[in-house]
């Protein structure tokens, strides 16, 4: 499209006028120049002639009939919205527990009524006992539960610290009985020999029946001496 | 509501040229209409625009929503295909049948709703505004949130975009 003025207007102005020309909106006397202008273009005339023949056709165009049910439609759509929003203000006022009991289904709900919530609570109640006298910590099994890596590592833990504990507890009985012998060796290095026979017969002479006692001493040297002898319980061990 | 059902129906329907989706679309813009009543307010401009305004932002979610892309046909392509056609002129004289006799048929207006899908959404929304629901050049404008000028240019290429496509599909038509 050039912009060379033909019968006194340019193509320019005339595409500007076009929509308004279509409307019989311009003006009489630049009516005329238009009119002319559209004749007589190249360009002009025959977009002039395609845009009246688009707005023809469109204009043309008969209304639709919206479907019969659209109106019923949109009424039960923003009613149920109308209700929505009236449930939402509703749920508003209600307390926490009214809320979950409405969240949770029906059958689910019912778990909620007092006798039921009271055997949950006490249940509840004797587990977090059993688990605190069991020396289980809540933090260590939520930690177990979100790291299950940690639960290998703590049971190898425990394994060893277990093992440590035994291991210990047999070293020190070690060293006990080490230590007996030892004040044993000693004893019997510093006691004075004694004769075995006499030591024996002493002990039939004491039975009143004339039987021979029964001995007992639950440990015995081979040459007859004490090493440790039971009594009463309140006496405890003597060595 | 009852009083403009229709027309939000039509706007939906010309621009979509579905009647499920136009349907669908007619009763979102009132549920959204009742929603939003609270901010419309009358200094702001006449309701009817406020409506349109609203109706269009939906129009456009929805266009961009179903990636509805049409085969938009350029309007340069067609100026090309064009230059044989005939003057204001001769058009006054032409013979055929004038357009409202062609509209007479029910198959014209199914073109006709055709090549309006076909065109581009810019234009084709410009151009139901301006023919089908009647509004002027500053309602439009302010509807589409661009200057009056950028209207009127839009209105003319969608007029004779669609003159084109319409003049194409008949000369298919005669040649079939």
């Amino acid at each position: 499209m050039n912009n060379e003025a033909k019968n006194g207007m340019a193509c320019s102005e005339f595409e500007a006028l076009l929509a308004d020309a279509l409307d019989n909106a311009v003006a009489a006397d630049t009516r005329t120049d238009f009119d002319e202008h559209g004749r007589s273009c190249a360009v002009c005339g025959p977009m002039l002639a395609e845009a009246l023949e688009g707005m023809v056709m469109v204009r043309g165009l008969a209304e639709v009939e919206p479907p019969k049910n659209l109106v019923h439609n949109i009424l039960a759509a923003t009613s149920r919205k109308e209700a929505t929003a009236e449930q939402i203000a509703e749920e508003a006022k209600l307390g926490w527990m009214d809320r979950l009991q409405r969240s949770l289904k029906p059958q689910v709900g019912g778990l909620l009524h007092s006798r039921f919530a009271m055997s949950f609570a006490m249940a509840f109640f004797s587990l977090s006992i059993t688990l605190t006298l069991a020396g289980v910590k809540i933090a260590d099994v939520k930690n177990m539960v979100e790291h299950p890596g940690m639960l290998r590592k703590n049971a190898v833990l425990g394994y060893t610290h277990v093992e440590a504990k035994v291991a210990s507890y047999y070293e020190n009985l070690r060293f006990v009985y080490t230590m007996q012998a030892k004040v044993r060796e000693l004893k019997k290095s510093a006691a004075p020999v004694e004769d075995p026979g006499e030591n024996r017969q002493q002990n039939r002479k004491s039975a009143p029946d004339g039987r021979e006692k029964p001995n007992d001493d639950y440990s015995m040297e081979h040459d007859g001496s004490l090493i440790a002898q039971t009594f009463t319980w309140h006496e405890g061990a003597r060595i | 509501m009852r009083l403009y059902n229709r027309r939000i129906y039509n706007l939906c329907y010309r621009f979509t040229n579905s009647p499920d989706d136009a349907q669908d679309l007619t009763q979102e813009v009132f549920i959204r209409v009742y929603k939003s009543m609270s901010s419309y307010h009358v200094e702001k401009g006449a309701f009817t625009t406020w409506l349109t305004t609203l109706t269009r932002n939906l129009l456009v979610d929805h266009f961009r929503k179903s990636k509805q892309d049409r085969v938009t046909d350029s309007i340069d392509a067609g100026l090309r295909e064009e230059d044989d056609s005939l003057s204001l002129g001769d058009r006054l004289e032409d013979p055929r049948p004038t357009p409202d006799d062609r509209l007479a048929s029910k198959e014209t207006q199914k073109m006709v709703q055709m090549a309006l899908a076909r065109i581009s959404p810019d234009l084709r929304e410009a151009l139901i505004l301006r023919d089908l629901q009647d509004m002027d050049y500053k309602e439009i404008a302010q509807v589409l949130r661009v200057p009056e000028g950028t209207v009127k240019s839009r209105i003319n290429r969608g007029r004779m975009e669609l003159a084109r496509l319409l003049s194409r599909n008949k000369r298919q038509a005669s040649n079939e």
